[in-house]
C-alpha cells in the first residue's frame, strides 16, 4: 500500500486514490464546519472540495458508486463555492464521459439546479434580515436576481 | 462483541485520522455524560435483530464536556459507535464522506464489495424510532449507492438502531 | 419618489453644480428633494449645497454601518443626512445626504472599509441590497417626490448601479471633445440594455452639452450627429441639451451661474430653464417665481463676487477692486438674528463663520420692504443688508442698506458697490465720505490714503481741468486729515502723495503745469512740514533705496518763500569726488542735510543749569560717563525744567535756537530737542507736535539760510549763530529774525492752525529777537529776501529798521 501523502502534489503528479478520499472527507468536513459558522472562507473551502472531488473523479468510473458521488460532490461544491459557472462546466464535461448514465446526467443537473436555488434563496433569506425596507420594497429575491445580473454582466455597464 | 472507539482509525483506514480521534473523544464524552464507564453493554437493533455489544473506551477528562457543544458530542459520538459497529458487527469501512446535499453521511463498502450510503444521527434520550424513520426518509434519496442505511445511537441506555431503507 | 442620476463620464462638466441647481430649483418649486453625493472618491456636493451645521455623516458611514454585521440596530437615515433652509412660505423642502467628512483622514479610511465589506459585483448582492435599502429608507422616512443622484465619473461600480437600478432618468453632461463624446456615447447606449428592477421602465436619458462657447445650434447638431454615430435603430437621441460656458464656472471656483462673456444676456439660465422643464415638468405656477427667485440669487451671486476693475474707476471711490470671494459666499441658509432668519444670500468675513458680514433678502417688492431691519441690533455684525428682485426684463434690481457700528441703516439705494474688505473696515461700508474715511485712516487702514490723495486732486483747482468741480472745504478737510495721522500711516501718507511717473493719475497736464507738480507742491511738500519728525525721517529714509526721493517740502521752502534753491542731490553731486564712481551711500547724502531728534539736554539749558546753584556742583567735568548722563537726564526732568527755565519773577524764557532746536552749520543737521518741547508745549498749553514742527521749521529756516543757493550760486559761507558756550547768551537779533519771519511766511502757507497757535504762544514768551516778525508782517517777501541776500553778502546785520 502506497504510503499516505498528507498533502498532494501539484497538478501532474499522480497521488493516489486513497489519499484523495482522505483528503476529500477531510475538506467537506472542514467546508461544512466553515459554514455552519457563517465563515467567510466557507466559499473558498467548498471550491478545495469541488476540485479534490473532481480529483477522485477522474480517478474513478463513472459507473462506480464512488465515481458517480465524487462527481456530483464536485458539482455541487463548486455551486456551494459560488462558481456557478464551473459547476456547469463540470455538469457538461462529466456528463459527456463515456460511461456516464442517464441516471448519472440527471442527476448532475439536478444537483446544480437545487443548490442554485437553495443559494439564491439563502442569499435572500440573508438580505431580508439584514435589509428589511429593501426587501419589502424590491423584495429579496428581486435584489438576489439583480445582483447576479450585474455579476454576470462582469462590467459596470454593458458597454462591452 | 467490543467495540473500541480508540480503534477507529484501524477500523476504517480512509477515515480522515484526526477525524478519527475526534470522534473516538466524543463518544467517550457522550457515554461518560450518560453515566457510563467504559466496558458498558449496550444492545443494537441490527435491522430487527438484538445484538449484545461492549463498548469500550479510554476515559476523558468530563471537564472537556464543557469545551464542545451538546450537538456534536452527541452527533460526532453517534458517528463513533455507527462506525464502530459497522466495522466489527459487520465488516463494512468507509470510503468516502459524503456531503450534506447528498442526504447522506458516508459512503461505505460492506463485506460483499458492494457501496453503502449511511446516515448517521445521535439522541441524548432513549427513543429511537421516531428519529431513525426521519433519517430513513432521508438516506432514501442518494443516489448511485447499492443500498442504504440509517444508524440511531440513543446515549441515555446507550443503545443503537440500524435499518436499511428499502 | 422619482430618482434622477447625473452623470459625466469625464469630469469638468458642471455636473455637480448641475444637482445643486435642480435641487433648489425644485425645493423652491414647492418639492420635497433629496440629494445623494455618490461621487464618493471626489465627493463635492457638500460645498454646493449648504445646510445647517453640515452633516459630519454621510453615504459612506450609512452603508458601512448597515453592512457592518456588528452593529446592533439598524442606522437611521436622520442620522446621516441634513436639511437646507428654504425661503419661509415655501412648501418645499430640500435635504441632503453629502459623501461623508471628506476629505478628512477618517474618511477615505471608511470608504476602504466599506470596498471590503461590499463590493457591488458581488452575487451575494450585498452591496447592492444596501444601496437599494438606502433608496427605500429615504422614500419611506422622507417620503421626497425627488430624489437627486450626484454620480461617479468613468465607469465604477456605484456608478454604474446609481445609472442602472437606482435610477428612472439620466442626465449624461458631457463636453465637446472626443474622449468625452465618445466614452459618453458608449455608456448612454449601454444604459438600454441595463439591469433593471423588474417591471421598472428602461432608464430616460438626458445627453447635455455643456459648457458651450460657439454657436449653439451649430454645437448642438454637430454633437448629436457625434452621439447618433453607428446607432442602431432606435438607439438614436432626438433631444441634445445645451448650457452655455459660464467663465466663472470655468475658472473653478464660484457656486453662480452667469452669463457667459459673449453670449446674449440670459442665456446660461435659458438653457438651465429649458432642461429643467423637460427634466422635471411642473406646474408653471410653481416654476415661475421659483425660477425667478432662482435666477435672481445667482446674479446677485455673480455681482458679490465680480472682481471688476472697471467699477473700480467709474466713481469716486477708487479703491484696489476687491470682492468676495465665492467661498465666502453661501446660498440659503438660516441665519440667526434674534430668532433664525432665512437668507437667500449670505457673505461672511474670514474669521467669522457665523455671523455674516453681508445678507441679501430677495423681496418681490423691496421698493417698500422693510425686512432690512432685522438685522439692525448693535450687536450685530451685519454691516450690510441687500434687498434684491427682478424687474420684467429679468435684470437684477438691488436696494443696499448699510450700516455703522451699533448704528441704524442708512439706505444707499442701489448706488454703493460691494468692496470686500476695503469698504467694511469703514465705520459704515456704505459711508464713503471724506470723514469717514479719514476716520479709517487715522484707524489704521492704510488703504484708503490714495483715495484720499486722488479725491484731493479732483477738490483742487487743478481737478477742473479733468473734470472734476473744486471744492475747496474738502480739499482742505483731506489735507487736515492727513497731517494729524500718526506712526506709519504718516509715513505712508508722505509716499502715496509722492509723483509716481508711471501712474496714470498724475498724467493730467495744463498750462500751470502737471497735476505731477501740483500734488508735489501743494500736497506733499505741506504734508511733509505738518507730519511728525518721525515721518520725514522715515521719507528720507524709504528714498534710500530709490536714490533719493524729492524734498519737496524743503524746495517748497527755500524757492517759494525764501527765494534760493536747495538741491540735496546738486549738493551730493559737487561733493563726490569726480571721475569716481557715485555711489549713493546714506552718509553721503545726509551728510547734505540731516536732521533728528534728541533726547539730550540743549547747549543753552546746559549753560543755565552750569549756572545754577543748585546743579553746578552736579555737572561733572568730563563729558562721559553714567554720572554725566545721569546728571544730563537730571536736567532734563520736568522740575528742573520748571526752575531753569522760569525767571525770578516766574515768567518763561525761552530761545528756539539752541534750547529747543539747533542747528549746527559745520555738521547742516538740525536737531529738536524733545523733552524741552514737550515741557514747553506743556506750559504754553499747545499742541506737542505742532510746536516740534515749528521749532524744526525754525531751525530748517537757518539750514536754508546757511546752505540755500542764490542765482549766483553761492551760499552764505559764513553763517555761524552764537553758540551757548558764553556766561551770557544773547540769541542773534538778525538770523533769529529772519528764521522768525520766514517761519512766519510758511505757516500762512501751510495754514495749519494747530502750527499756528504754537508759533504765536511760543513768541509770547520769548526775547525781543524773536518777536520782530510781527512788526514784519507787512514787509513784502521780496523785500524779506533782499534782506536776507544783503545779511549773507554781509551788508545787513539787524532787521530793525523792518520791524
Amino acid at each position: 500500500m502506497p504510503r499516505k501523502r498528507l498533502w498532494p502534489r501539484q497538478n501532474d503528479e499522480f497521488v493516489d486514490l486513497e489519499t484523495l478520499k482522505i483528503l476529500t472527507s477531510d475538506a467537506i468536513r472542514r467546508a461544512e464546519g466553515l459554514a455552519d459558522v457563517g465563515s467567510g472562507g466557507a466559499e473558498a473551502a467548498y471550491l478545495d472540495v469541488s476540485l479534490l472531488e473532481d480529483r477522485v473523479a477522474r480517478l474513478t468510473s463513472p459507473s462506480t458508486a464512488v465515481g458517480a458521488l465524487a462527481r456530483q460532490g464536485a458539482v455541487g461544491s463548486a455551486v456551494l463555492a459560488g462558481a456557478t459557472e464551473r459547476a456547469e462546466e463540470l455538469v457538461i464535461s462529466y456528463s459527456a464521459e463515456e460511461g456516464a448514465s442517464e441516471e448519472l446526467r440527471d442527476e448532475l443537473t439536478a444537483t446544480l439546479t437545487r443548490l442554485v436555488e437553495v443559494r439564491r434563496a439563502d442569499r435572500a433569506d440573508a438580505i431580508r434580515e439584514r435589509f428589511p425596507c429593501a426587501s419589502a420594497r424590491y423584495g429579496a429575491e428581486e435584489i438576489v436576481r439583480l445582483a447576479e445580473a450585474i455579476v454576470c454582466q462582469a462590467e459596470p455597464l454593458p458597454i462591452g | 462483541m467490543l467495540l473500541d472507539l480508540h480503534r477507529l482509525n484501524e477500523m476504517h483506514p480512509l477515515l480522515p485520522p484526526s477525524e478519527a480521534a475526534g470522534y473516538a473523544y466524543r463518544g467517550a464524552l457522550a457515554l461518560q455524560r450518560g453515566g457510563h464507564a467504559p466496558g458498558v453493554a449496550t444492545t443494537v437493533d441490527d435491522c430487527g435483530t438484538p445484538v449484545g455489544t461492549t463498548v469500550g473506551w479510554v476515559g476523558v477528562d468530563p471537564s472537556g464536556e464543557g469545551q464542545v457543544d451538546r450537538i456534536s458530542i452527541t452527533e460526532d459520538g453517534a458517528t463513533a459507535f455507527s462506525l464502530a459497529f459497522l466495522s466489527v458487527a459487520r465488516g463494512w469501512t468507509v470510503e468516502l464522506r459524503l456531503q450534506r446535499f447528498q442526504f447522506g453521511d458516508w459512503l461505505m463498502i460492506d463485506s460483499a464489495g458492494d457501496y453503502v450510503a449511511l446516515e448517521v444521527s445521535g439522541i441524548e434520550g432513549d427513543y429511537l424510532p421516531g428519529r431513525l424513520r426521519e433519517k430513513l426518509d432521508q438516506v432514501r434519496k442518494v443516489p448511485f449507492c447499492d443500498a442504504r442505511f440509517a444508524s440511531v445511537v440513543a446515549f441515555g441506555a446507550p443503545q443503537a438502531a440500524l435499518a436499511q431503507a428499502e | 419618489m422619482e430618482t434622477i442620476t447625473f452623470y459625466s463620464y469625464k469630469g469638468g462638466t458642471g455636473r455637480t453644480l448641475l444637482v445643486a441647481h435642480t435641487a433648489r430649483y425644485l425645493a423652491l418649486s414647492g418639492k420635497r428633494v433629496v440629494a445623494v453625493d455618490l461621487d464618493l472618491e471626489a465627493p463635492g456636493l457638500h460645498y454646493r449645497l449648504a445646510t445647517a451645521g453640515g452633516a459630519q455623516r454621510g453615504v459612506v458611514d450609512y452603508l458601512v454601518d448597515s453592512l457592518n454585521v456588528r452593529t446592533a440596530a439598524d442606522p437611521a437615515v436622520a442620522d446621516y443626512i441634513s436639511e437646507a433652509a428654504v425661503p419661509e412660505g415655501t412648501s418645499g423642502r430640500l435635504w441632503l445626504m453629502p459623501a461623508g467628512p471628506a476629505p478628512s483622514g477618517d474618511y477615505w479610511k471608511r470608504l476602504n472599509q466599506l470596498f471590503q465589506l461590499a463590493p457591488l459585483l458581488d452575487a451575494s448582492g450585498a452591496g447592492l441590497a444596501a444601496l437599494l435599502d438606502l433608496k427605500a429608507r429615504i422614500e419611506s422616512d422622507l417620503a421626497p417626490e425627488y430624489l437627486l443622484l450626484d454620480a461617479r465619473t468613468g465607469i465604477t461600480e456605484v456608478g454604474g448601479v446609481a445609472t442602472s437600478v437606482l435610477a428612472d432618468k439620466v442626465v449624461s453632461l458631457f463636453v465637446d471633445n472626443p474622449e468625452s463624446i465618445e466614452g459618453t456615447r458608449a455608456v448612454i447606449r449601454s444604459l438600454r440594455h441595463v439591469v433593471r428592477p423588474a417591471g421598472s421602465p428602461s432608464v430616460t436619458v438626458f445627453p447635455v452639452l455643456s459648457r458651450v462657447t460657439e454657436d449653439l445650434d451649430k454645437a448642438r447638431k454637430g454633437a448629436l450627429d457625434d452621439l447618433n454615430d453607428g446607432a442602431a435603430d432606435g438607439e438614436a437621441f432626438e433631444e441634445l441639451y445645451v448650457i452655455r460656458a459660464d467663465p466663472d464656472v470655468d475658472v473653478g471656483s464660484e457656486a453662480s451661474i452667469g452669463p457667459p462673456p459673449k453670449a446674449p444676456p440670459e442665456g446660461a439660465f435659458r438653457d438651465y430653464q429649458f432642461l429643467l422643464s423637460a427634466l422635471v415638468p411642473l406646474d408653471t405656477t410653481d416654476v415661475s417665481p421659483a425660477w425667478a427667485r432662482h435666477v435672481a440669487v445667482q446674479k446677485l451671486i455673480e455681482w458679490l463676487t465680480a472682481d471688476d476693475e472697471e467699477l473700480g474707476r467709474r466713481r469716486f471711490l477708487r479703491m484696489n477692486p476687491r470682492s468676495f470671494r465665492s467661498e465666502q459666499i453661501t446660498e440659503g441658509i438660516q441665519i440667526s438674528a434674534g430668532k433664525p432668519q432665512y437668507v437667500d444670500v449670505a457673505a461672511f468675513p474670514d474669521d467669522n463663520r457665523t455671523e455674516p458680514a453681508l445678507v441679501a433678502l430677495y423681496e418681490q417688492d423691496f421698493d417698500g420692504s422693510t425686512a432690512y431691519r432685522q438685522w439692525g441690533q448693535g450687536s450685530s455684525r451685519v454691516r450690510c443688508v441687500v434687498l434684491f428682485g427682478l424687474d420684467k426684463h429679468s435684470n437684477l434690481r438691488r436696494r443696499v442698506f448699510t450700516r455703522s457700528r451699533y448704528g441704524s441703516f442708512t439706505d444707499r439705494g442701489d448706488e454703493w458697490f460691494v468692496r470686500w474688505p476695503v469698504s467694511f473696515s469703514l465705520d459704515d461700508p456704505g459711508d464713503h465720505s471724506t470723514s469717514s474715511l479719514l476716520r479709517a485712516v487715522q484707524a489704521g487702514n492704510q488703504g484708503f490714503i490714495p483715495i484720499l490723495v486722488e479725491r484731493w486732486q479732483h477738490a483742487t483747482w487743478f481737478g477742473s481741468h479733468g473734470g472734476f468741480t473744486p471744492d475747496p472745504r474738502e480739499a482742505k478737510e483731506i489735507i487736515d486729515g492727513l497731517s494729524a495721522l500718526k506712526g506709519d500711516s504718516a509715513a505712508m501718507v508722505l509716499w502715496h502723495t509722492v509723483a509716481d511717473l508711471a501712474d496714470d493719475r498724475f498724467e493730467l497736464r495744463h498750462e500751470g503745469g502737471s497735476m505731477r507738480e501740483h500734488t508735489m507742491r501743494e500736497l506733499h511738500a505741506p504734508l511733509w512740514w505738518r507730519l511728525s519728525i518721525e515721518a520725514k525721517r522715515d521719507y528720507q529714509l524709504a528714498g534710500r533705496g530709490r536714490g533719493g526721493l524729492p524734498a519737496a517740502g524743503l524746495q517748497l521752502l527755500a524757492s517759494d518763500v525764501m527765494g534760493l534753491t536747495f538741491d540735496q542731490e546738486r549738493e551730493f553731486r559737487e561733493r563726490a569726488p569726480k571721475g569716481d564712481k557715485v555711489r549713493w551711500r546714506l552718509a553721503e547724502v545726509l551728510a547734505v542735510f540731516d536732521f533728528a531728534v534728541s533726547d539730550e539736554p540743549p547747549p543753552e539749558l546746559v549753560r543755565r543749569a552750569a549756572l545754577d546753584p543748585a546743579y553746578v556742583d552736579e555737572l561733572p567735568a568730563s563729558r562721559t560717563g553714567e554720572k554725566r548722563d545721569k546728571a544730563l537726564a537730571a536736567i532734563t526732568a520736568r522740575s528742573t525744567l520748571d526752575r531753569l527755565l522760569q525767571g525770578n519773577d516766574g515768567r518763561l524764557q525761552v530761545v528756539t535756537t539752541n534750547l529747543l532746536g539747533g542747528y549746527d552749520p559745520g555738521r547742516a543737521r538740525v536737531t529738536v530737542y524733545r523733552p524741552v518741547v514737550a515741557w514747553c508745549a506743556n506750559a504754553i498749553r499747545v499742541d506737542e507736535r505742532a510746536l516740534e514742527n515749528v521749532v524744526f521749521l525754525h531751525e530748517t529756516v537757518h539750514a536754508i539760510c546757511h546752505l540755500g543757493l542764490d542765482l549766483d550760486g553761492r551760499r552764505w559761507d559764513d553763517f555761524a549763530l552764537p553758540g551757548s558756550t558764553f556766561f551770557d547768551f544773547r540769541p542773534s537779533a538778525l538770523h533769529e529774525g529772519l528764521a522768525q519771519y520766514f517761519t512766519f511766511r510758511m505757516l500762512e502757507r501751510l495754514d495749519d492752525t494747530g502750527m499756528w497757535a504754537a508759533f504765536e504762544r511760543l513768541t509770547d514768551v520769548q526775547p525781543p529777537e524773536y518777536q520782530q516778525w510781527r512788526g514784519m508782517r507787512e514787509v513784502p517777501l521780496e523785500r524779506a529776501r533782499t534782506l536776507l541776500l544783503e545779511a549773507r553778502a554781509g551788508f545787513a546785520s539787524s532787521l530793525r529798521e523792518e520791524a
